[in-house]
C-alpha cells in the first residue's frame, strides 16, 4: 500500500471500499431504513456512519458461521436485553422480516428473552413489533 | 398445559436435556425451603412452559439466551448457558460468532467478559479451538 492517507480518513480508497461493501450488506438486510440511519449521520458525524457500515455490517454481518436469520434473531435478543433501544429494534424487526423470519418467530424470540432480561424490556420490544407489523400491513394494503 | 405437575415434569425433562443431569441434580440437591418456590418457577414456567414452546428451535433459543446474558453481564449464568448451547448443538465457532455479533450492540467490555467465560467453559469441555497453547510463546 503506497497510499499516504491516514488510516482514519474515512474517504481513503481502502476505507471507501470497505464502506461500500458494508453498505451493500446493510441494504440487503435492513433495506433502505438502515441506509437512512447511516446517511442521517453524514452531517453530525460521518465517521460514525462509516463505523456502522464498514465495521458492523461490512465486517461482522458478512462473516460465516451465523446466517442472516441467526444474526437478526441474535440482534433482536440483545436489543431487547439492553433496553432503551426501541428505535434500533424497529429497524431490526423490519430486517428480521426482510430475511424471512416469521412474525411468530419474532414474537417467540421476544417472549424467550423476557425470561432472561425481565418482562418490562421484552414487553417494550413486543410493542415495537406490533407497530412494525401494522406498518407492513398498511403498506401491503396500499 | 393446565396440570401444574405436568408442567413441572415437562420442565424437568427439558432442563435435564439442556443443562445435563449433573447440573440439575446439584440444583435439586441444593434446593431449600427458601429457594423451592424459585426452583419450581424456573422448572415449570421457564423450562416447562417456555423452552417447550414451538416457534423456535433449541439452538435458536440458546443463541438468544447467550446474547441476552452477554448484554446483561450475567457471566455466571452465561457459563451455564454456554454448556447448554453446546448440548443444544451449537458449535464453538457458532458460539464465538454469536458473541462477536453481540459485541457490536453491547460494546466491547461486555463481550470481552463473555468471550473469557465462553473460552474457559469450552476449554473445560475439551474444545481444541478454545485451549490456550502454552508452548506457543
Amino acid at each position: 500500500m503506497t497510499s499516504t492517507t491516514p488510516r482514519h480518513d474515512i474517504n481513503s480508497p481502502d476505507n471507501l471500499a470497505r464502506r461500500r461493501h458494508g453498505e451493500s450488506v446493510l441494504v440487503k438486510i435492513d433495506g433502505h431504513q438502515g441506509e437512512a440511519v447511516v446517511d442521517s449521520l453524514a452531517d453530525i458525524n460521518p465517521a460514525f456512519g462509516h463505523h456502522v457500515a464498514a465495521f458492523v455490517f461490512g465486517d461482522i454481518y458478512d462473516r460465516p458461521d451465523l446466517d442472516a436469520r441467526g444474526r437478526q434473531l441474535v440482534t433482536l435478543g440483545v436489543l431487547t436485553a439492553l433496553g432503551g433501544c426501541e428505535p434500533q429494534l424497529k429497524v431490526h424487526i423490519g430486517a428480521a422480516m426482510n430475511v424471512g423470519i416469521s412474525r411468530t418467530e419474532i414474537t417467540e424470540a421476544l417472549l424467550h428473552a423476557a425470561v432472561f432480561c425481565g418482562f418490562p424490556r421484552a414487553l417494550n420490544a413486543t410493542f415495537v413489533a406490533r407497530e412494525v407489523f401494522a406498518e407492513r400491513d398498511d403498506s401491503a394494503g396500499k | 398445559m393446565s396440570d401444574p405437575s405436568a408442567a413441572h415434569e415437562a420442565g424437568m425433562a427439558v432442563r435435564r436435556e439442556v443443562l445435563g443431569d449433573a447440573h440439575v441434580d446439584r440444583a435439586v440437591a441444593g434446593t431449600t425451603a427458601f429457594s423451592a418456590p424459585f426452583q419450581e418457577y424456573i422448572t415449570s414456567a421457564v423450562w416447562g412452559s417456555l423452552w417447550t414452546r414451538p416457534g423456535l428451535d433449541r439452538k435458536t433459543r440458546s443463541c438468544i439466551t447467550l446474547t441476552a446474558l452477554t448484554a446483561l453481564g450475567c457471566t455466571d449464568e452465561l457459563a451455564m448457558h454456554v454448556r447448554a448451547a453446546v448440548r443444544n448443538g451449537l458449535s464453538a465457532a457458532e458460539i464465538g460468532e454469536v458473541l462477536l455479533h453481540t459485541s457490536a450492540y453491547t460494546g466491547v467490555p461486555a463481550a470481552n467478559s463473555a468471550f473469557a467465560v465462553a473460552q474457559r467453559v469450552l476449554a473445560e469441555l475439551g474444545e481444541p479451538s478454545a485451549i490456550v497453547d502454552d508452548d506457543a510463546s
